[in-house]
Parts: C-alpha cells; sequence; structure tokens
C-alpha cells in the first residue's frame, strides 16, 4: 500500500530523526544498563534476565535511527489547501488529521538546535483544542507554509 | 419612582459595615485551610505529650479571628453623590469609587451558612468586563438591607426596576436530589484521598511495627473477613461521596441571563461560574453506572477561551431524568440540546468486539499484576492468591460488551453526537462550527478489519481535547469526515451569526510555485468550498 496524496517531507528529515533517535538513545541505554547491573547484583534471577533491558534498548534505538525513520518519512503527506490541512503520517498506526483552516488560532515555526544545524524547521499549528505539527520542513519552505496558512486563517478568522 | 429622568444623586446610604457575622463566614472559610493539618500536627504530637502544637495552634486561630475582625471593621460601603465607595483593607487600605451608571447588574444571593444570620451576599458588577476583581461584593448584608440597596443602585442607575422579579431558575436541585446525587454519583475518588488521609494519620500515631502486625495477621481473618472489610470499606466510600455532594452541589442553581448562564452551588464555599453561552464547546449527559436504572444522568459542558481565570468545563445539572435533560439543554444552550429521540446512530460492527476486549483487558492486566506482586509482598500469602483478581476479567469482558453495544456516532440536524458507552454511558453533543479538528487513526489490526478511530478535537474540558469513536467502519468515518467539512465550512461567530468575511484569497500566498495548494485553490473555489451555507454565498461581492 502506498501513502496518500499529498507534499512528503523534505528528505533530511531523516537524518534528523536518525540524529534524534542516537542523543535519545545515550540516556535510554545507561537506564537500561543500570536496571541490568541491579537485575545481576541484586537479585536471584538467572543471568539472561539481566540481557532483556539492554537488548530492548539497543533493538529501540536501532529500529528508530534506522528503518524507522526511513518509514516515518515514506509515510509522511501533508498538503494544505484553501479550506482545510491535511496531515497523514504512521506506518503501523497510520493517522490522518483534517484541521479546518477557520479553526487556525495562529501559526509558528520552531527550531531546535539539530534541526537549524540541518537548516530545517517544524510548523506548528494552534487550534482552540491543542496544536498539530508539520515536523522538518526545509526553513525556507517552512517559513513559506507558515506564511501561506496565516494568510488563509486570516481569510477565515472569526475573532 | 419616576425612571425618565435618573437622578443619581437622590439615593444615599451612610458608611456601614458588614454584619458582624461576616467575621465568621470568613474566619470558617479561612479555617478550612488549616483544619487538616491542625488534626496532623496534634495528633502526631499528642502522643509525646508535648502542648506547644496546641499552643501554635491556639495562637494561629487567635490571630485569624483578630485578622478577621480587623477586616470586618475597616470595610465599610456607602452611597454618596452617586456613586458606591466601598473602603476595605486592614494594613493597605482600599478606596474603591463605582459611579452608580456603571453599574451593570446587581445579584443577591445566600448560602444555608448565610441564611442562618440572616445575611445575603450582594455582588454589584461594573462595567470593567474580564478585569480582575471587576465586581464588588459584599458577602454579609442583612437581607432586607441588601433588597433595599439593590433597588436603590438598580434605580438610582436610571433602570425602571418593576419590583423585578428574577427569572426563575431554569434548574435547581432539592435537598433530597443532592442525596441522590451523592448515593448514586459511583465516585471513589475521594473516598481514596481520604483513606490515605487516614492510613498517613495511622502511621504517625501507631506504634512502629503495627503495619507489619497486620500484615501478619491479614490470612487469618479468613474469606469472609476480607469480605467484611471489603463491604465496609465500599459503605464508607458511600457514605463519603454522598458527604461530599453535599459540600459540593447543595442550593445547586442554573440561570440563564441572556446570553450568559449562570451557576452558582455549594454548602460552605458558594462556587459560581457565569458562561457565555456562546463559548459552550461541547455539551455531555453522562449516565452513571447506578443512575441508569432510575432514568437519571448528569449533564455537564465544556466551554474554551473566555478570560484568564475562566474555567473549561462546568455543570448544567448533577443529576437530572435523562428525559429532562433533553428539554434543560434546550433552553440552557440550544444549539448544543440533543435530537429527541436520539437517531440512530453508525456504531461499530460486532468484529470490533475484539478490539474493545484488547482496550478493556489491559486495565485488567494491570490490577492483575498488582494483585500478584501485593499477594507475593504479604508474609504467610502466596503469590497465587493474587489470582483472584482474574474476576476482573469478566467484568472487563461485559465492559467491553456494554461499550460496543452503546457507541455510535453522527450528524443529525447540525448537530455532532457522540455516545461513548460502557458501563456509563455519555452522549456528548456538538456542533460543527466547534469541532477543531477531526482525526482517523488505523492499526494494522483495524486496517485488516475495516475499521478505524474516529477523534474529535474539542476544546476545553480540563485538558483532554479529544473526543473518541472507537472501532467504526472506516467507510463511516471516512463519511463523517467529509460531512463534518460540509457542515463546519463557514464560520460562525458566537455558534449563532456569521460573520465570515468573503474576501478573495487568490491573490495572497506567497511562493506560490511550492505549494500544493494553489492547484486545488481552483478547483475548491469551483466547488464552493468553505463558503458554502455561510450565508451570502460563495460568489456575492462584500458589501
Amino acid at each position: 500500500m502506498e501513502p496518500g496524496a499529498g507534499m512528503p517531507l523534505d528528505r533530511r528529515a531523516m537524518t534528523l530523526w536518525r540524529i534524534e533517535a542516537l542523543l535519545a538513545g545515550v540516556p535510554a541505554l545507561l537506564i537500561s544498563l543500570g536496571m541490568a547491573w541491579v537485575a545481576r547484583v541484586a537479585t536471584p534471577w538467572p543471568g539472561w534476565v539481566a540481557v532483556v533491558p539492554v537488548a530492548a534498548a539497543v533493538l529501540w534505538i536501532g529500529w528508530s535511527a534506522g528503518p524507522g525513520a526511513s518509514l516515518r518519512w515514506r509515510w509522511w503527506r501533508w498538503s494544505v489547501e484553501r479550506d482545510e490541512i491535511d496531515l497523514a503520517h504512521g506506518w503501523l498506526t497510520r493517522t490522518r488529521t483534517v484541521i479546518p483552516m477557520a479553526r487556525i488560532q495562529h501559526v509558528d515555526t520552531t527550531t531546535g538546535p539539530v534541526e537549524r544545524r540541518l537548516g530545517l524547521a517544524t510548523v506548528v499549528l494552534y487550534t482552540a483544542a491543542g496544536a498539530s505539527v508539520i515536523p522538518a520542513l526545509s526553513d525556507v519552505e517552512a517559513v513559506a507554509v507558515r506564511e501561506q496558512i496565516a494568510a488563509l486563517a486570516n481569510v477565515h478568522r472569526d475573532l | 419612582m419616576s425612571a425618565s429622568q435618573p437622578d443619581f444623586r437622590s439615593f444615599a446610604v451612610p458608611p456601614t459595615r458588614q454584619h458582624p457575622g461576616w467575621i465568621a463566614i470568613s474566619a470558617i472559610r479561612q479555617f478550612r485551610g488549616l483544619v487538616i493539618p491542625a488534626i496532623i500536627l496534634l495528633w502526631s504530637r499528642g502522643g509525646r505529650g508535648d502542648g506547644g502544637g496546641l499552643l501554635v495552634f491556639a495562637l494561629l486561630t487567635a490571630a485569624t479571628l483578630l485578622w478577621q475582625i480587623a477586616l470586618w471593621w475597616n470595610l465599610t460601603y456607602e452611597v454618596l453623590d452617586g456613586r458606591l465607595i466601598v473602603r476595605s483593607g486592614a494594613l493597605s487600605r482600599r478606596e474603591r469609587f463605582v459611579p452608580l451608571e456603571r453599574v451593570q447588574a446587581v445579584d443577591l444571593a445566600d448560602t444555608p451558612l448565610q441564611r442562618v444570620f440572616g445575611l445575603a451576599t450582594i455582588r454589584i458588577e461594573t462595567a470593567a468586563a474580564g478585569v480582575k476583581e471587576a465586581d464588588v461584593r459584599l458577602e454579609a448584608v442583612p437581607r432586607m438591607d441588601a433588597e433595599a440597596l439593590r433597588a436603590g443602585l438598580l434605580s438610582a442607575r436610571g433602570v425602571a426596576v418593576p419590583i423585578e422579579e428574577p427569572a426563575p431558575p431554569l434548574f435547581t436541585l432539592s435537598t433530597i436530589d443532592v442525596l441522590k446525587a451523592g448515593a448514586t454519583s459511583g465516585r471513589i475518588a475521594p473516598a481514596l484521598a481520604v483513606l490515605i488521609f487516614v492510613a498517613q494519620l495511622a502511621n504517625e500515631v501507631l506504634p512502629d511495627g503495627a503495619w507489619s502486625g497486620l500484615a501478619e495477621r491479614a490470612p487469618a481473618v479468613g474469606v469472609w473477613g476480607a469480605v467484611g472489610v471489603a463491604l465496609a470499606g465500599a459503605l464508607a466510600a458511600w457514605l463519603i461521596a454522598i458527604f461530599g455532594a453535599v459540600l459540593t452541589w447543595s442550593g445547586f442553581e442554573l440561570h440563564r441571563e441572556g446570553d450568559r448562564l449562570r451557576i452558582s452551588h455549594g454548602l460552605l464555599d458558594r462556587r459560581r461560574t457565569s458562561v457565555p453561552i456562546s463559548r459552550i464547546q461541547a455539551v455531555s449527559v453522562r449516565e452513571g453506572l447506578l443512575r441508569r436504572p432510575f432514568g437519571l444522568a448528569e449533564v455537564t459542558f465544556t466551554s474554551a477561551g473566555w478570560g484568564k481565570e475562566g474555567k473549561d468545563a462546568g455543570t448544567l445539572a448533577p443529576l437530572i431524568p435523562v428525559a429532562a435533560a433533553t428539554v434543560l439543554i434546550a433552553a440552557a444552550a440550544p444549539r448544543f440540546s440533543p435530537p429527541a429521540p436520539v437517531p440512530v446512530l453508525a456504531s461499530p460492527p460486532p468484529r470490533a468486539y475484539a478490539g474493545y476486549l484488547l482496550a478493556a483487558m489491559k486495565p485488567a492486566a494491570a490490577l492483575l499484576a498488582a494483585a500478584i506482586l501485593l499477594a507475593a509482598w504479604l508474609p504467610n500469602a502466596a503469590w497465587w492468591w493474587g489470582l483472584l483478581a482474574l474476576a476482573a476479567v469478566p467484568v472487563a469482558a461485559v465492559h467491553a460488551w456494554f461499550e460496543l453495544r452503546d457507541t455510535g456516532s453522527g450528524i443529525d440536524d447540525g448537530r455532532v453526537l457522540v455516545r461513548q458507552g460502557g458501563l456509563n454511558r455519555t452522549l456528548t453533543v456538538t456542533i460543527p462550527e466547534r469541532v477543531q479538528w477531526r482525526q482517523v487513526l488505523q492499526n494494522p489490526f483495524m486496517r485488516r478489519a475495516g475499521l478505524a478511530h474516529l477523534a474529535l478535537g474539542i476544546a476545553g474540558g480540563r485538558g483532554k481535547t479529544a473526543t473518541t469513536v472507537r472501532q467504526l467502519p472506516i467507510a463511516v468515518v471516512e463519511r463523517l469526515v467529509a460531512e463534518l467539512a460540509n457542515e463546519g465550512g463557514p464560520v460562525l461567530v458566537d455558534g449563532y451569526t456569521s460573520r465570515h468575511r468573503d474576501a478573495p484569497v487568490a491573490a495572497r500566498g506567497p511562493d506560490s510555485k511550492r505549494m500544493p495548494f494553489d492547484e486545488r485553490r481552483d478547483a475548491g473555489a469551483g466547488a464552493g468550498g468553505a463558503f458554502r451555507g455561510s450565508g451570502t454565498g460563495g460568489a456575492s461581492p462584500a458589501p
């Protein structure tokens, strides 16, 4: 099955997510090593039990820095139309979100440190019921999308 | 009194203090926060024969009382030269001057406690809307004086005051109903809070080792003992729930004043809310497990975005017959009244039961794990005693079945209906303009079964913004999502009138080459797009 219509994210999103997975993996790995140590030293459980948390952490990091990031990118689609914004993502659990332009309260772009290095930015869409994001667009495109949505939302403005 | 030529100067009240009963009312309010720490301190120290804690609290009490007396002494109100003057404050003094022509409304209210003293609260609403402490509140004015002040203020303002019978409330709760609400609330959270408090207290008071002694003796009481303890606990929780309902819901009143709802309730601490009806996001009719057999329900609402201190949820009726709920909502927030009878809603097919069962098993599994751990930890009890918690599995299965049977969603007569089932059943009513976003979710199992969750983003409601209908056929979900696009297109300001600006879009939008929507814009405009149903028509020029 193929993802639906709409624009993909910037390809550098995969790089971003890989770096983020590795960065998040460091504390996760440390915690799992701690758990393994406790299991070995403080419990009478057999030795293989200690391997479980470490293996889980390594698998999780490997997945999210490897094929996970590619699949995530492959299944992300976004489109901004005159009346609605349509976001679809997720390989395993597929989520499609439709936000009417008239419900947009305001639009931001945010850039994390890694994103900035890569020249990426995230568009954050605020409604009265929480925020949605279009992650990892090129920074030029993110600003353009933000301006476009702000202009379209203004047409629909109800406040 | 002639209202044609208002004379602001004709009405005067000399500087007046409130009734001394205010000291008692205010002191009680202050002390409530001190009661629990006081008990803890007294208990924990009492065992050691140390009077220090008692002394500290005696001093604190005296200081609080003196402070309240000082506040009472220094608070006076006066009407002079067409102005209401309120002087207050014990150390830092404050004087407020309210020109009588700025007075918007004058309300009288009393709590059962105030009634004991024959007092009333008079609330004078000024024009400074949205400013904190914009209202003047005098909390202990003798009833007669309060009525005279109200009449005087309103007539001085130039409003012809026919001895105005205040509009009858849309809904009130009798004492019997308050007790019923408590008895059927099924709430155990307050009871748990009390239990934890008592356990902490016991920890302070009991000698060390009492807990482990208890644990050692636990298996000795036997099954009937355990059942007895459980029943006693349930009874205690039930009584605490009733007590809590009396505190919270006594004297509940719902008024509609023009485009606002005024809600007040509470025995000691009167809680008052004033909600613009236009800010209501959704209304829910919740039939709790213990209320369903009696045809009773609770009606609540969520609201959003009105002022800094605006609450985001409230109650229209703590306890009401289901049949009357529709009538009440029609009177209080007409756009959110559920169609009666509720139309047939699109519901999950029987093959969705697997998904409901799986979801219901998660808490059952957690309970089982907790029970096994507890049994393994208790001395003299084998871990497999925890398997008693397996009894939760059939309960969860039945719950899942009820959830499946009652869940449904539909759009009818401009209303979006979501019914969530289970042991409690909730019907949520909103309007397309209040649906902030809509979401379709599918995991691989659901894809194979052709099912999907539908989530609707609704503002307000204590941080929870998604209202989810689980496991509907994907075709139904797609249809509802599309229907909402059609119905939700025009922006209805205040929920009633369209102030939608019909501005041209094509001229906007920088950098249009990379935008995917540019190709679609023309197609969208041709199809009518968002402008459908806006009242002005898509093509009509702005006036």
